[in-house]
Formats: structure tokens, C-alpha cells, sequence
């Protein structure tokens, strides 16, 4: 018998039965988005027009009025500034600039240290809600915790930049999807150096940077900074963190590059234009090498290699499971020229990228 | 009060209009626990965006366009479900004496069609789009709907066999 497709289209769509929404979860996780994006915006990347988040729709307590004096953070410990080598994943194998990393499993998630490059691998269904991350030196691979499993989006992991600290949402004892810490890694020191326990209903990093880690425990206006070197955790606010961050010579932007002719021009994630903050300046738009066209995608930061340079992943926008095919550029903001360093292809690459 | 009416707002079209965008995007991943985790990233997304659609009467629309921008592009565990191969499954293909098609077989088919032509086959044939509106959601050109609709329908019918009439209800199908 011949059916509709139409028909039979909704014949299995309607076989499933309804979702549950929590929509107080989705207000949180909604809440957890629009700081970032503010943080982002307060360290400058986000403002030649103006331009601050959307409205505080989800957030039933936005910026404290009268905002409580933050302790000032600790001194930064200067620290030679380390060039870090362009790093993706394809399939099992992870490229750490000239040399490679074999994987166990297939890679789902990958960053970088100044160490290093930590990675997440798809692990066997005995662990069905975390997956294994790893570290590695350039001379030993070690598994060195689990995190939740995402099924879309990307994993909640943290690396400062620079620095050598990764911070993640405990998976270790999640038999059902509910971490109650977080983890800090050194990864200079091979040695997990702090467990930070969830302090409220929506806990959630917004920043790390190499002495700090910034959290927020509930949809209210309080950012707790845990210091790495005092061990102690103080109430401070997304305003004063903003403020700290402005000096951070690695400011990326939360948005993405859109090519107009042979320039990548930074915008937000409304499409308005925005600045990127090396040392070397501020600079809103990129020369693309002669020749060069954006797949049709969209093109992101994947990361710093140093102070004054970055890596661009632009991905075809339409690339199947896991990743996606694109191309790397890397780009100075010296002479505001990006170039090529990895061609697309047909493999499915994974590119660094935080969570936003 | 506007932020809590705001929330009270969101909250109406959850409740109202969350089944039918789930069913959506189950049609695109196969999936329920995906395809929950697919729906509540495009409310989330709607959610930040909220303050800035004016207009609300198209915020389903709006979140529709997000379940199927993400289901192209998003990545996922793929050992979760199932992994991408050039082999059609063997969904037991009916002959002509099965009366209709499971359910099962129907989400093996979808699931070996390409992510974009799977959104273009879903938007015309299960959402009723137009093909310009099917083109607005997905972010392409008339004529690309109509070859990957062409091609998705080709790849569908090289594992359901005829069991399906391709034929869209409203129009003539079209040729690549």
C-alpha cells in the first residue's frame, strides 16, 4: 500500500510521547548564557556600537544596584608568555601543532593548556552519562577525570588562557546526571589542586583564568572567585569581574568573524560589530588570504596561540556528525593578516572552543 | 513588571507549543532523549533572543529555525544512537503485502538521508512548508530545497521501496 509521505511523516512523529521541559532549567540555562555574554562585553570585546546583551529576561536578579566591594583578586604571578601550537581533532587522532596524539576512542572535545592539550573521547556505554578526559604533555597521555556527557553543544570545560588550569563539572559519580563539584586541574603540576562543591540550584563557570576560578552558584548576581593560591572562595560580582578582565591581553570575543570582501570583520552574537583585544591592540577587522572564501558557515576563535595571535576555524555550516569540515586560519593581529594553516577537507575536525 | 511577564509569556508558548517543535526535531535526530536535548538548547536560545522578537507571533518559527540550524550543524556522541554509514539499514523494506510501514523503519530511513535534506524533507512534508519558506528556515535558495528535497526523497525511497507516495500535497514534486 502506497501512503502519503506526509501521512507517514506524522504517523512516527506522533508515535512519541511528550516532552518533559523544566522550564525553570531553561531560564537558568538561559540566565548562565547572557553573563557570559556580559562578561564579554565588560572586557571590551563586545562594543563599538554599544552594543550590551540582550535584556535580562531570564535573570530575576540582575547587577547588584549598589555593588558590594570585591576584594581585589591576588596579584598576578608574571609568567614568560607561552606560544601555544595550533590544536584540533580528527577522529582519534589529536594535532598538537607538528605532532599528533592517537586517542583511545574518537575525540568529541578538545583544548589547550600552556602544558599541553586536555581532550574528551567517546567512551564505551558502561559510563553512559560522562566521558573520559584526558591530558596530555607531549610526552604521556593520562586520563584525568570525566565529565557529563553532551549530547549537543559543547562540553562545559575550562582551560585559562594562559595558564595551565582546566576546570569541569565532576562526571565521576553522575549515575544520573547531577556532578556536585568542580574539579581544578593543574595541568603544570600533573595534580587536580582544588574541588570546588556546587554551592547552589544552577552552579556555573564563567571564567578561569591562571589563579582564579569564577563560578556562579544560582540565577542571582553573585560570582564567587576561588583563589588558588590563598584556597579560599570570596563573593564578588560580574561587574568587578569585568573590570579585572580588562587588563587580560587575550580577550575573545563571544561572537563570530563574518567575511565582507577580503576582510573578516568580528561581530557579536547579534551581528553587530564588535573589537578583538591582543596586546598589540584592539583591531576590527582581518586581511584573509588572496584567494580565500568562507565556507557557508560560520567562523569562530578556536584560540590563541600567544598574545598577539589567533586561530580561526571556519566550518561549512553543514557538516554531519561529529564535527565539521573547515578550514584554520591563523591570524596576527600585528599586521592584521590571517592566513591558512589547515585546509578543509572532507575529515570532520573538532576546534577548540569554549562553551557560551 | 515586564521581565516576569516576559517569563510568564515564555513560559504560555512552552506549554503550548513545546510538543510540536519536539516533534520536529524527534523527525530530525530519531531520537527522544536527542531530540529533548535538541529542543530545550533552541528554547534556551529563544530565551536569550526573547527581548528582541518583537513580533510573537513568529517566535515558534523562530525556535523552529533553530531545531533545524542545530540538528545540521550540531555534533553529538555518536555511539548515543546511531552512527553515519553508506549502508542503508535493513529496515525489513516492505513488499507489497506489509499494509503500512513501522514506525521504526520510517526514523531508520530519515536517519540515512543527510542532515540537510532530511530539515527540507521535514519542513515541506511534515511542517507543510512552502518551499520559499522551507528556504527562509534553512538559510538557502529556492532551487536548493528543491534538489535537496529531490535527493532526500530519491535516498528515502532506495530504503522504503514505494511504500510511500512522494508527492507533496499541495504541489507537483519536483525534479532536481
Amino acid at each position: 500500500m502506497t501512503e502519503p509521505l506526509v501521512d507517514l511523516l506524522r504517523r512516527t512523529a506522533d508515535a512519541v510521547p511528550d516532552p518533559g521541559v523544566d522550564v525553570d532549567a531553561l531560564l537558568a540555562r538561559a540566565a548562565t548564557r547572557q553573563r557570559r555574554r556580559r562578561l564579554a562585553a565588560a572586557t571590551g570585546a563586545a562594543a563599538l556600537v554599544g552594543v550590551v546583551a540582550v535584556g535580562a529576561l531570564a535573570v530575576r536578579g540582575d547587577e547588584p544596584r549598589h555593588e558590594e566591594p570585591a576584594p581585589p583578586p591576588s596579584p598576578h604571578v608574571e609568567a614568560p608568555v607561552t606560544a601555544r601550537p595550533l590544536v584540533y581533532a580528527e577522529g582519534r587522532t589529536v594535532h598538537v601543532g607538528e605532532r599528533t596524539v592517537e586517542a583511545e576512542a574518537d575525540v568529541q572535545f578538545v583544548a589547550v593548556t600552556d602544558d599541553g592539550v586536555v581532550f574528551v573521547t567517546e567512551d564505551s556505554d558502561e559510563w553512559e552519562w560522562s566521558e573520559r578526559l584526558w591530558f596530555d604533555d607531549g610526552e604521556t597521555t593520562e586520563a584525568i577525570g570525566r565529565v557529563p556527557t553532551q549530547h549537543i553543544g559543547l562540553f562545559e570545560v575550562f582551560t585559562s588562557d594562559p595558564g595551565s588550569i582546566v576546570v569541569w563539572a565532576d562526571g565521576t559519580h553522575t549515575a544520573g546526571y547531577s556532578p556536585e563539584r568542580f574539579v581544578v586541574y593543574d595541568t603544570a603540576r600533573h595534580a587536580t589542586v582544588a574541588l570546588l562543591p556546587y554551592r547552589g540550584d544552577f552552579n556555573s563557570v564563567v571564567h578561569v583564568d591562571a589563579q582564579h576560578v569564577y563560578f556562579t552558584p544560582d540565577l542571582g548576581p553573585t560570582v564567587l572567585r576561588y583563589d588558588l593560591a590563598s584556597g579560599r572562595t570570596r563573593t564578588t560580582s560580574h561587574a568587578a569581574l569585568g573590570r579585572e578582565l580588562r587588563s587580560e591581553p587575550r580577550q575573545l570575543p563571544r561572537g563570530r568573524f563574518v567575511q565582507q570582501g577580503s576582510r573578516l570583520v568580528p561581530v557579536d552574537a547579534d551581528g553587530e560589530p564588535v573589537v578583538v583585544r591582543g596586546a598589540s591592540g584592539s583591531v576590527s577587522g582581518l586581511r584573509v588570504p588572496a584567494g580565500w572564501a568562507a565556507p557557508p558557515g560560520e567562523i569562530h576563535v578556536a584560540q590563541w596561540l600567544d598574545d598577539h595571535r589567533l586561530v580561526l576555524f571556519a566550518d561549512d555550516g553543514g557538516g554531519d556528525i561529529p564535527g565539521v569540515p573547515g578550514d584554520f586560519l591563523t591570524c596576527d593581529l600585528r599586521d592584521q593578516r590571517c592566513r591558512l594553516a589547515v585546509p578543509l577537507t572532507r575529515t570532520p575536525y573538532i576546534a577548540p572552543g569554549q562553551p557560551s | 513588571m515586564r521581565q516576569a511577564g516576559d517569563v510568564a509569556a515564555f513560559s504560555e508558548f512552552v506549554e503550548a507549543r513545546s510538543a510540536a517543535l519536539f516533534r520536529t526535531a524527534y523527525l530530525m535526530v530519531g531520537d527522544h532523549q536527542l531530540a529533548q536535548d535538541l529542543l530545550q538548547e533552541a528554547l534556551v536560545k529563544t530565551l536569550v533572543a526573547w527581548p528582541r522578537l518583537r513580533d510573537r507571533d513568529n517566535v515558534e518559527a523562530y525556535t523552529r529555525r533553530i531545531v533545524v540550524t542545530t540538528s545540521i550543524s550540531w555534533r553529538r556522541r555518536r555511539s548515543f544512537h546511531e552512527r553515519p554509514t553508506d549502508l542503508l539499514p535493513d529496515t525489513g523494506s516492505p513488499d507489497q503485502t506489509e499494509l503500512v510501514v513501522t514506525h521504526d523503519a520510517v526514523m531508520a530511513a530519515l536517519l540515512t538521508v543527510p542532515p540537510r535534506q532530511r530539515a527540507a524533507i521535514v519542513l515541506r512534508y511534515y511542517q507543510d512548508l512552502t518551499e520559499a519558506q522551507t528556504a527562509d528556515v534553512m538559510g538557502c535558495s529556492v532551487g536548493a530545497v528543491k534538489s535537496q528535497v529531490s535527493a532526500g526523497l530519491a535516498r528515502l525511497r532506495r530504503v522504503l521501496g514505494d511504500s510511500f507516495d512522494g508527492a507533496h500535497p499541495h504541489e507537483q514534486e519536483v525534479g532536481p
